[in-house]
């Protein structure tokens, strides 16, 4: 019985990988460290993170599993779900020691497990690079606010830094309180109390309300079904976009 | 007028057109630009009729010279009217694409005082935003009937997919209905337009150069309902656009009433569950590599609204079932009612490494509710009846009751399946 304990973030992660895979040890149970709360039965490992010998299991997943399987396990660890790390465990196990061809394997449960979590994780980052929605601050910067299910910030920033590379725009996980800011040239990570002031560009209020015009304008009254629209676009996702404002919200 | 009402009147006068994919296109950002397409496509929002929201659909103009039956801008409906500014839709274009309310534009027109000066405006639009904004993001544009095919050259150099409406599936029913517009008109284009993609695309492999030309391809229209064609014959027209025009893909949209006119049927309704199936039977034909003459033909003309086309396809064909997943290949799975291309894929690799059991097979995601009567696993008829026509037939039939009722209420629509087109 040996529980394993890591800091939380996926290079700690990577890290207790890389030891227990030297050890040829399964962990029993895998605990973010400030979720553990001791038990009197169990063992416990704390693993020190070492960016280092993480960058080594990722390359080294990535050269030999190949990057789809690796990201894979990066993705469905961004879902933060209770007990997913030994699933990613498992999975990289399998892949690693047993040689079993992980993008073929669709009967071991471990392997289904990452993979269903992993899609669920793409599918929302999919859905936000068309959800997201920014507001422009008053020195131009993009602001866009939201709350994801799962930690995918640092998946949606290469798309908005592609696609709006000569901006600047902050996109802001208030569940999380962290933000990724880019400033025109690179994005990084940042706990949002660093955030600055945000007050609305004067335009701001103009635009809002001609998207919200176009959005009413654009709907056939013949064809009204709010039914399928929900289907598309939960009420959960309705918070930040402007454009279900004063629209009845249920539950 | 301000930009606001205008896109009230614009955006209002362009929701009759259904197109609003946004895939198929990759072009990269430039430095100093702003935008990219993504290939897959991204939807941003749904209006209230349930459509996806992706591009910024509006037309130039309202102001028509034409005056066909069935379309809300003719010339002799009360409605008011207005005209963008190219500078106008451009601006309008980047502001919301900053904000990622879009993935881009699709800019449509009335005819207003010609077809060549209305398309000129469409060109001109598109260069602001190419050329000064540097916009890279998705550009759809209507090619306007009867302009210079020079114009629409221009335009397509620009864009990343266009389009021409046919609207109405016949020759007859284009002369009653919109008899100022010529088929030919609407048809040469549609041609050249798909005979220059190809050209396009083996100069690029000589010529670095040579610039895209409609890299996402161009789409049409059909109005189903407004005149007397069956199923059958709107599907064979599908069918020949696909394989001679070289189109991407048909849209159509169910009629309704806009303008009282006594050539037109009277309706309660748009025929929405009519129009689910053409998709439907379109995606057959164009992911599924059915013909048009497999799934309705003279003797059966218009489709069966019970059952969807491909399973209502399997039903007069069981004498090709049951098909043993463990071995039936890539394009007979695909004709299992339940099995998807991705579930298909999915057998074909699984298989591979290990043979299926039905367990097995569950966990690979086909609707086993539906694939159950055609399929064997491992030799196992798994629908725990006799492989018998009518029992099959009667079976499926009580499955799919009350299905109907629910789809004309929920899942009629434009499906524009973004992430499955790729």
């Amino acid at each position: 019985m040996k529980t394993y304990l890591y800091d939380g973030t996926f290079t700690g992660f990577m890290t207790l990988i890389y030891w227990t895979f030297k050890d040829k040890v399964r962990p029993t149970k895998i605990f973010k460290q400030a979720d553990f709360h001791g038990d009197l039965f169990s063992e416990t490992v704390k693993i020190e993170t070492d960016g280092e010998l993480a960058d080594k299991v990722i390359k080294s997943a990535k050269a030999k599993l190949s990057t789809r399987v690796f990201r894979k396990a990066y993705y469905s660890f961004l879902s933060e779900f209770p007990g997913i790390e030994l699933a990613i465990f498992d999975y990289l196990y399998l892949g690693f020691a047993d040689r079993v061809n992980l993008k073929k394997n669709w009967t071991d449960s471990s392997v289904l497990k990452v993979k269903k979590v992993a899609r669920k994780v793409s599918r929302e980052r999919h859905r936000f690079k068309g959800l997201l929605r920014f507001r422009e601050l008053d020195q131009g910067i993009l602001y866009g606010p939201y709350k994801p299910d799962y930690n995918i910030s640092g998946l949606l920033a290469p798309h908005f830094a592609a696609r709006l590379a000569s901006e600047q725009w902050i996109i802001h996980d208030l569940g999380r309180k962290m933000a990724v800011i880019y400033n025109g040239k690179s994005w990084l990570e940042i706990s949002d109390d660093l955030l600055p002031r945000l007050e609305l560009s004067e335009q701001e209020a103009d635009y809002q309300e001609i998207w919200q015009e176009f959005f009413r304008s654009i709907a056939i009254d013949e064809r009204y079904n709010p039914e399928l629209q929900a289907n598309f676009i939960p009420y959960k996702y309705r918070e930040f976009l402007l454009e279900f404002e004063n629209q009845d919200r249920r539950l | 007028m301000d930009t606001r009402k205008k896109v009230e009147i614009l955006a209002e006068a362009a929701k009759y057109d259904v197109s609003c994919s946004s895939s198929g296109s990759s072009r990269a950002n430039q430095k100093g630009g702003i935008g990219n397409a993504a290939p897959s496509g991204i939807c941003h929002s749904w209006s209230s009729d349930g459509r996806c929201i992706s591009l910024l659909k509006l037309l130039f103009s309202n102001d028509c010279i034409y005056d066909c039956a069935y379309c809300i801008n003719r010339a002799s409906n009360h409605k008011p009217r207005a005209s963008f500014t190219a500078e106008e839709v451009a601006k309008l274009t980047i502001n919301f694409y900053k904000r990622n309310y879009i993935e881009g534009l699709f800019l449509s027109s009335a005819v207003f005082l010609n077809p060549d000066y209305t398309m000129e405006q469409l060109v001109k639009t598109l260069k602001i935003l190419r050329n000064s904004y540097q916009f890279n993001g998705y550009i759809h544009v209507k090619a306007i009937p009867g302009a210079d095919y020079r114009l629409i050259r221009q335009a397509g150099e620009l864009a990343d997919r266009m389009s021409i409406n046919i609207e109405l599936p016949s020759r007859d029913s284009l002369k009653s209905l919109a008899p100022q517009k010529k088929a030919t008109d609407i048809l040469q284009p549609m041609e050249q337009i798909g005979t220059d993609l190809v050209e396009y695309k083996e100069d690029k492999k000589k010529f670095k150069s040579t610039p895209d030309f409609v890299p996402a391809g161009h789409t049409t229209q059909l109005i189903v309902g407004a005149s007397p064609e069956k199923d059958f014959q709107i599907l064979k027209l599908s069918e020949g656009l696909y394989n001679r025009f070289n189109l991407k893909r048909v849209y159509y949209s169910a009629f309704m009433p806009v303008t009282p006119d006594k050539r037109l049927p009277a309706v309660s309704g748009p025929p929405l569950l009519r129009e689910h199936r053409l998709y439907q039977a379109d995606w057959l034909l164009r992911f599924y590599n059915f013909g048009a003459d497999e799934i309705l033909g003279p003797d059966r003309p218009d489709f069966n609204l019970d059952f969807d086309p491909k399973l209502d396809w399997a039903l007069n064909n069981l004498d090709k079932f049951p098909v043993e997943v463990n071995q039936a290949g890539y394009w007979q799975l695909l004709r299992v009612p339940g099995i998807g291309p991705t579930s298909a894929r999915r057998i074909i690799s699984a298989r591979k490494e290990a043979r299926l059991s039905p367990d097995n097979l569950k966990k690979l995601g086909p609707v086993l509710k539906r694939a159950k009567y055609f399929i064997l696993c491992d030799g196992k008829y798994l629908a725990g009846i006799p492989f018998d026509p009518d029992l099959i037939k009667s079976r499926v039939a009580r499955d799919q009751k009350g299905k109907n009722q629910q789809l004309s209420l929920f899942a009629e629509t434009n499906l524009d399946k973004e992430q499955v087109i790729g």
